[in-house]
Formats: C-alpha cells, structure tokens, sequence
C-alpha cells in the first residue's frame, strides 16, 4: 500500500426502494433541494451532504421528476434573486455598487454549487428536453432580476459611467470594483455586456471628448492640441486593460480618434502658425510624427496631411523655380531644390515612418514643379557642370557618388530629358576640350547612371566624345614623335583632338582663318592623320580650341591662355598696332557674335585688357578700333582670359537650343508612330497619340499637335493613310 | 442485502493503483457496510461526481470517510465501476451486470466507463 496519495475510504450502504410507491415522494424530495438551495444561499452549504442532495436530484430526474425539479429550481432561485435585488436596491450611495459586487460573487458561488448537485440533471434531463442548463440559467435569472432590473439598470449604469467621468477628470476610483462589475456584464453575455454597458458607455465618451475636443481647440496650438489628444487616447488604451473588456479597445479609440482628432482634421492642419505648414517649415519632427500616427487613426486622416503637404510643396516649389532672382545663378537654384528635397526625405524618414504614400506625394510635386521652369534641364546640366569642374575638389568619392545620384534624382523628375542631354553635351565637350574636368571616374560615373536611367541610346554618344579624347591622346603622341624624328621641331605645339562628327555638339558655321604660322602646323598634322586615316575628312573647329600665348608688353612679360580666336586676333596685332573691327573681321573671318565677344574680353575687362578700344566703352561696335594695350600690367604671369559669356544661356541661345531640340523630336516622334503602326495596323489618332506619348515618356513629353504634323507628313510620304469609312483611324502601308 | 462473494473478485495485479482494500460488516440496524481505501485524485479525474464531492464545499470535501449510498443491486456494479477505474477494463461478464454497470457509471459520470461497458456488451 502506498501512503502517497490523499486516501478516503466509503462505505457501500444498499439502499431500499421503499420510498418508490411514496405518492408524497417528488414533493418530500423536493423540499431537501429546495432547503439546501436556501441553505447554499445562506452560506450554510458546509453543513449539507454532497452525496445525499446528488441522490436525491438523481433519483428525481429517474423517475420522471424532472420537470419538477427543473421548474422547482427557477421558482426558488428568482424568489431568491429577487430578495437580493431589495437587498442591493436598499443600499445607500458608494455602498450600492460593492453591495451588488458582493451579491454577484455569492451568487457566484451559490450557482455552482447548486450546479453540482443538480449535474446529473443537467446531464441529462436539460439535454434531452432542450433546456438552458443550471448555470447559463442561474445567470439569466440573475441578468433579468438584477442587471435588467427596473429599479437597478439605470442606477447602476449612471454609477458606472459616473465613475469613468470621474476618472477621467482626475479622480481616483476603485479600479478593481469597475473590473469585476464589467467583467459580470461579459460573463453575463457579449449582448449583455454590448447592450447594457458598452453602447451607453461609447455614447457618453463620445459626448465626452466632443465637448473636450471644443475646448481644446479653442484654447490651444496645434502642437498642444495632438499632445493632449495622444494623452486621451493613451489614457483610454489603459483603461480598457484595467477594467474593461479588451474588445471594447478598438471602438473605444474609434469614438476618441473620430471625436478628438477626426471632425477637427481640417481645423487642426491648417491651424495658423502652429498647423502642418508651420511644422514642416520649422522642422518640427517629434510633432510631425505625433500627428503622423494620430492621423493613420482615422478614415482620410493621412490623405489630409498628404495633400495639404503636397500642396503647400508645390506653393513654396512653384515660387523657388519661378522666382527670377534666383535663376541668375542655376548652380544656387538647382542647391535649393537640393537642399528641398533632402529636407523632405529627412522628415518623412523621421516623422512619416517612411511612408511610400508621402514619398510619392512628394516626388509628384518635386515633377510638377521642376517641370514649371523650362530652364531646369540647363540648370541641373549647369549644377554638374559646376559640380565636375570644380565642386568637387577634395571631396571622397563617397561624396561624390552622394552628390551625383542627388542629380540623377533630380533628372528623373524632369520630363525633358532630351533637352538635358542636349544641354549635358554641349557643356561636357567644352569640360573635356578644356581639359577641365576634374575627376574623370566621377564623370563616366554619371554616364552610367545616365544609361542605367535611359539606355545605351541616351549615353552612346556621350560615350563616343570619352573614346575620342583618349584616341586623340593616343595621336598625338605618335605625331609628336614623328615630328621629331623628321626634325620638323616648331616653336608652336599643336594638339588637336580629333572629334567624331556626331557625337559632339558642333556650330555648323564655325569656321576662321587661321593665321599662316598655326596652318601650317595644321596641314602637317592633316598629312600625318590622313596617311593613317584614309578616306576620313579633317575639318577645324576653331570655335572649341585653347591656346597659350607668350606676350612682350612695355613693363612685363606674360603667358596668355586664350581661345582660338582670340589667339587669331592677337596674333595680328604682331603686325599692327592698332585694327578697325572691319579689318579684323575680314583678316579672320570669324562670326560676328563670336568675334564681337572675344573683343570684347579681349579689350573691356579690367584687368584683362591686352587691347585697348576706341571709343571707351563695354560693348564692342564695328567702327570700333583697338590698339595694342602696351601699358598692360598684372601681377600674375599666367593670365587666363576667359571669353565673355554667360555661364547659361543668353534668350536667343536658348531659342536657338529649343529649335534644335523641336528638330531632333520629330525623327524619333517619326519613329515611335511607325513602329506603333507596324505592330497595330490599324489605331485611331486618340489611341496614337497616348501609345507615343507612353513610349517617348522617358525621353520627353511629346506636344499632341506635334505628333498630329508628323502623322500628317507620314500620310504624305505615303506610310500612313486614313481610313475611307472612319476619318479617325490611320491604316499602316507597308 | 449486499453481494456475497466480492471479497475474492476484489484482487488487484495492477502495480501501478494502489491494492484496495474492501472489508464488510453488517451493522446493528440491518445495514450492510462495505469500506473501500481508493486515491481521490484517480477517482476525481475519472467522474465528475467525485471531483465535485471532493472539492465542491459541502460536507464530504472535509471529511476523510465518506458514505455513499446504493441499492443493493448497485452494488456489484459499483464496486466494478471503481475497478474500471483503478484498472482499465471491465471485470462483468453477464449483460445484466453490464447493464447495472453502465446505469452506475452514468450516475457517477464515468463516460469511459460507460464506453467501455457498452463495448463489452
């Protein structure tokens, strides 16, 4: 025998039937129950006989008394609720609720025991008969003779409610009495506790924090205004899990978040001085984030943030790219939409949780607005112009690599990407002619992301001026030495860098006489080039060279680094003291816009002035005359004389630029219609034109009455034609 | 009055359950009394009534010997019902012992041994 476990020892006593004929049997028996339900009640159940009281119940439900039973047991236990329900009615004030506590733990109590002795019933009778079964019935008595009890319900719901108000006006309540009195309401069932607590308690939040809200609003910034909002719904967050069910959480903040911040969005965005445009002016990331995370709360909170913040970009953007001051200096104005944009990552990353909705919005109106100015493809080009030639002296790669994809972020939102190319040509040539790019991975960096942005096309030729310039290195080499070998040694060195037609951006009309000495050296270099390059023509551009000068004046000696032309004017006045414009145009036939700039910089800038003009003035005439400026002194020896000229373009420049962008569209506009058609057959104009818009997207945005002309041509030179029936639809002729 | 010959088919070969013990005197008003020593804890985790009758707070949940009153039909059955539950299977062999059988362990809430019983039947 082991003695490890609890022992009891029974007695078996048989048991005589003879009560069975007892006509008074079911009612004698009964009123044991009935007794004991009494005595349960009473606290005395420590006194009753589990055994005898469980025989009793059982030998009813085998007999047949069930009913009795079942019917017996409702009777006594409303009679007695009903009792109860005096006894919690009398109670005075405070009193009241622990009053009603205490006769529900009792009850509590009294109801599982009464279950026990009557399990066998509940086994058996109340499942067969479809009969609630002793405990979800002792709970309804209790729910319809107390919790729904006329002189009960409203007392007990206002203490209840009066309690949460007082707590939510800084008093202390007994936190624990709330919990047990709710937790009755959900024990009683979810409709008991939904109907008879939780819809009254969400009316009188709501009616709560609607007064609340008004005060609020009236008395405070909006800054405040979030914080004591983030408060309430914190406070009411911790309400639910001290004394209320926790499925009641989600409509509670409902009711705050709708009541505190929902019906007051508008107000509280564009509160004056303190709204979200202040925010976001002065950087108030910790309110920004709290009025990020109040507003997801609610239906169309975020889209209000959103769209103020969109709208207030595209206000302060239109006015940064519109604003004439700051287009005079384009590497300023393409730094402040820098510095925008990293502002606004930094705050969504901050206060916005990254929020691909913000970023979005945010990149729609960096597009919008960029696009507003027709300059901002030359600005950006301007901006890494500046950048590559001197911008990024002692910078670490990292950082370059930082500032370039900054620039390719810009150059997405631009939708005329060819007018950048057209632009990033032309100021990349005179980079690399003038030897004065700093950093040439830095450059074919960008090339690349250039081409992983657009394709091969957009960078081929790009490409092409790189592959030049390293060939022409490769030339010269092998010319200078055959030079020497042949001892054809001259004072002037040539270099010439041979530039594929196409690939480089030419003036067409560029051409001057160069003066006999230079040609000479130029015709040699032909000689060399073409006996290696057969077939190949050479022509000069003389629009793109450098040259360095050595110049004797009256009181110093100087190294002048000049341009072509400029080196063709003043390689005259070896011979001449002083020339008229008309002779030096007809001596070197330069351009006249070209000729009248190099005198210009030649004669009217202080400190710069190697020629001497007459009249004194700041632009050059044609009857000006200019003298050999003997008395010129600088304190430096090598002097650079740049060419005057703006850094951007001038208006008829500009003009000229959007001409032959217009030019080059129309081919690839051309383009993109046949190889639509090609596939199509058969499209109506509508359809054509948003396909062609759709596929030169990347490149720019094609004007709709352009695309209309080239269609109009292509029907001429018969690769189109229209339909006989549908005047509409365009057929493709193959 | 009560079975005559339980004393023998009262013996246990399980190692596991405690050996009960089962000794009978008939008392001076006629009443046949039997005692049992059994674990609570197995026969509460058996049957509801004896979970309740242990624990429930009447009387019995502070006594140490309890009295169980039966019929005297039930007897037999009784004891094989708290057999059934020290050992696992059911010792009756008659359909009318398993009948009683099942009518106890249905009092008593033994569902396995109602299953058991009407296996066997």
């Amino acid at each position: 025998m082991s003695a490890s476990k609890p022992k009891k020892s029974f007695k078996i006593e048989p048991f005589k039937h003879k009560v069975e004929m007892d006509p008074d049997y079911a009612n004698n028996t009964w009123k044991v129950l009935e007794d004991a339900i009494h005595e349960i009640y009473n606290h005395n159940a420590s006194g009753l006989s589990f055994e005898e009281l469980y025989r009793s119940a059982y030998n009813m439900v085998l007999h047949k008394y069930g009913n009795k039973l079942y019917e017996g047991l409702t009777t006594t236990m409303t009679n007695q609720l009903q009792k109860v329900a005096g006894q919690i009615d009398a109670a005075q004030g405070d009193t009241f609720l622990e009053e009603l506590n205490l006769k529900w733990l009792d009850h509590n109590k009294s109801l599982q025991m009464i279950r026990d002795i009557l399990m066998y019933m509940d086994r058996t009778y109340v499942t067969n008969q479809n009969k609630v079964p002793v405990h979800e019935l002792g709970l309804n008595l209790w729910r319809d003779a107390i919790v729904r009890n006329g002189r009960i319900r409203d007392r007990l719901l206002k203490t209840l409610l009066d309690l949460v108000h007082k707590e939510r006006t800084g008093e202390v309540i007994n936190r624990g009495l709330m919990r047990n009195v709710t937790k009755m309401f959900v024990d009683l069932g979810q409709t008991v506790y939904l109907e008879d607590f939780e819809k009254p308690f969400l009316d009188a939040t709501a009616d709560f924090y609607k007064a609340e809200a008004q005060q609020f609003i009236s008395t405070s910034d909006c800054t405040d205004y979030l914080r004591k909002a983030e408060k309430r719904l914190n406070e009411e967050i911790e309400r639910v899990a001290h004394y209320l069910d926790q499925k009641t959480e989600s409509k509670l903040t409902t009711v705050v978040e709708r009541e505190m911040i929902g019906n007051h969005m508008k107000l509280l965005v564009e509160m004056e001085n303190s709204g979200l445009v202040s925010m976001l002016t002065n950087d108030k990331y910790e309110d920004l984030a709290r009025m990020y995370n109040l507003f997801r709360r609610v239906p169309t909170g975020l889209q209000t943030v959103r769209d103020l913040m969109t709208s207030h970009l595209r206000e302060t953007g239109k006015q940064l790219v519109t604003d004439p001051e700051r287009q005079r200096d384009p590497v300023e104005f393409v730094q402040r939409l820098l510095d925008e944009k990293d502002k606004y990552d930094r705050l969504i990353a901050q206060s916005f949780g990254n929020d691909k909705t913000f970023q979005n919005a945010l990149n729609s109106s960096f597009e919008f607005f960029i696009n507003l100015n027709t300059r901002s493809p030359e600005f950006i080009s301007l901006f890494v112009d500046d950048k590559l030639k001197k911008g990024l002296k002692g910078v670490s790669e990292e950082d370059v690599e930082g500032v370039l994809d900054k620039v390719m972020m810009l150059f997405r939102y631009l939708q005329e990407k060819d007018v950048f190319e057209k632009y990033y040509k032309q100021h990349l040539a005179k980079r690399l002619l003038s030897g004065r790019t700093v950093s040439d991975d830095a450059e074919r960096s960008l090339i690349v992301k250039l081409k992983t942005e657009c394709g091969y096309q957009f960078t081929s030729k790009l490409e092409g001026m790189f592959t030049d310039m390293k060939t022409s290195k490769d030339t010269m080499a092998a010319f200078q030495q055959k030079m020497v070998e042949e001892g054809n040694d001259s004072d002037i060195s040539l270099q010439v860098q041979v530039l594929t037609t196409g690939s480089w951006p030419t003036q067409p009309g560029a051409k001057a006489t160069l003066p006999p000495e230079i040609l000479e050296q130029c015709d040699k270099f032909k000689n060399f080039y073409l006996s290696t390059h057969t077939g190949r023509r050479l022509s000069w551009q003389t629009n793109m060279g450098t040259a360095d000068l050595r110049a004797t004046f009256a009181h110093s000696r100087h190294e002048l680094n000049v341009s072509t032309y400029q080196m063709c004017i003043l390689l005259l006045f070896n011979n001449a003291d002083a020339l008229s414009y008309q002779e030096i145009q007809a001596a070197t036939e330069i351009p006249v816009a070209d000729l009248k700039r190099n005198l210009q910089s030649l004669a009217c800038v202080k400190g710069r002035n190697v020629l001497r003009k007459e009249p004194v003035g700041k632009d050059v005439d044609e009857d000006d005359v200019f003298h050999f400026n003997d008395k010129f002194t600088n304190k430096l020896h090598k002097i650079k004389i740049g060419t005057v000229s703006a850094q951007k373009e001038s208006e008829p420049e500009k003009q000229e630029t959007r001409q032959k962008v217009e030019e080059d569209r129309k081919p690839q506009i051309e383009a993109a219609i046949v190889r639509i058609m090609k596939s199509r057959r058969l499209l109506d104009h509508n359809n054509i034109i948003s396909e062609v818009t759709k596929q030169l997207q990347s490149r720019f945005l094609p004007n709709p009455a352009v695309i209309k002309k080239r269609i109009e041509s292509l029907i001429e030179r018969e690769f189109l034609e229209r339909d006989k029936n549908d005047r509409r639809l365009y057929r493709y002729l193959a | 009055k009560g079975g005559d010959d339980n004393e023998a088919s009262l013996t246990y070969d399980e190692q596991i359950v405690e050996k009960v013990n089962l000794s009978s005197k008939t008392g001076a008003d006629g009443v046949e009394r039997k005692q049992l020593f059994v674990s609570s804890a197995i026969l509460a985790s058996n049957s509801e009534y004896f979970r309740q009758l242990f624990s429930n707070g009447m009387r019995e949940s502070e006594e140490k010997e309890l009295i169980i009153k039966l019929a005297a039909k039930e007897e037999q059955a009784f004891i094989d019902a708290v057999r059934f539950i020290f050992c696992g299977h059911v010792a009756s062999k008659s359909a009318l012992d398993l009948i009683r059988l099942i009518l106890v362990a249905d009092r008593f809430g033994i569902p396995s041994c109602i299953q058991a019983a009407c296996d066997a039947l």
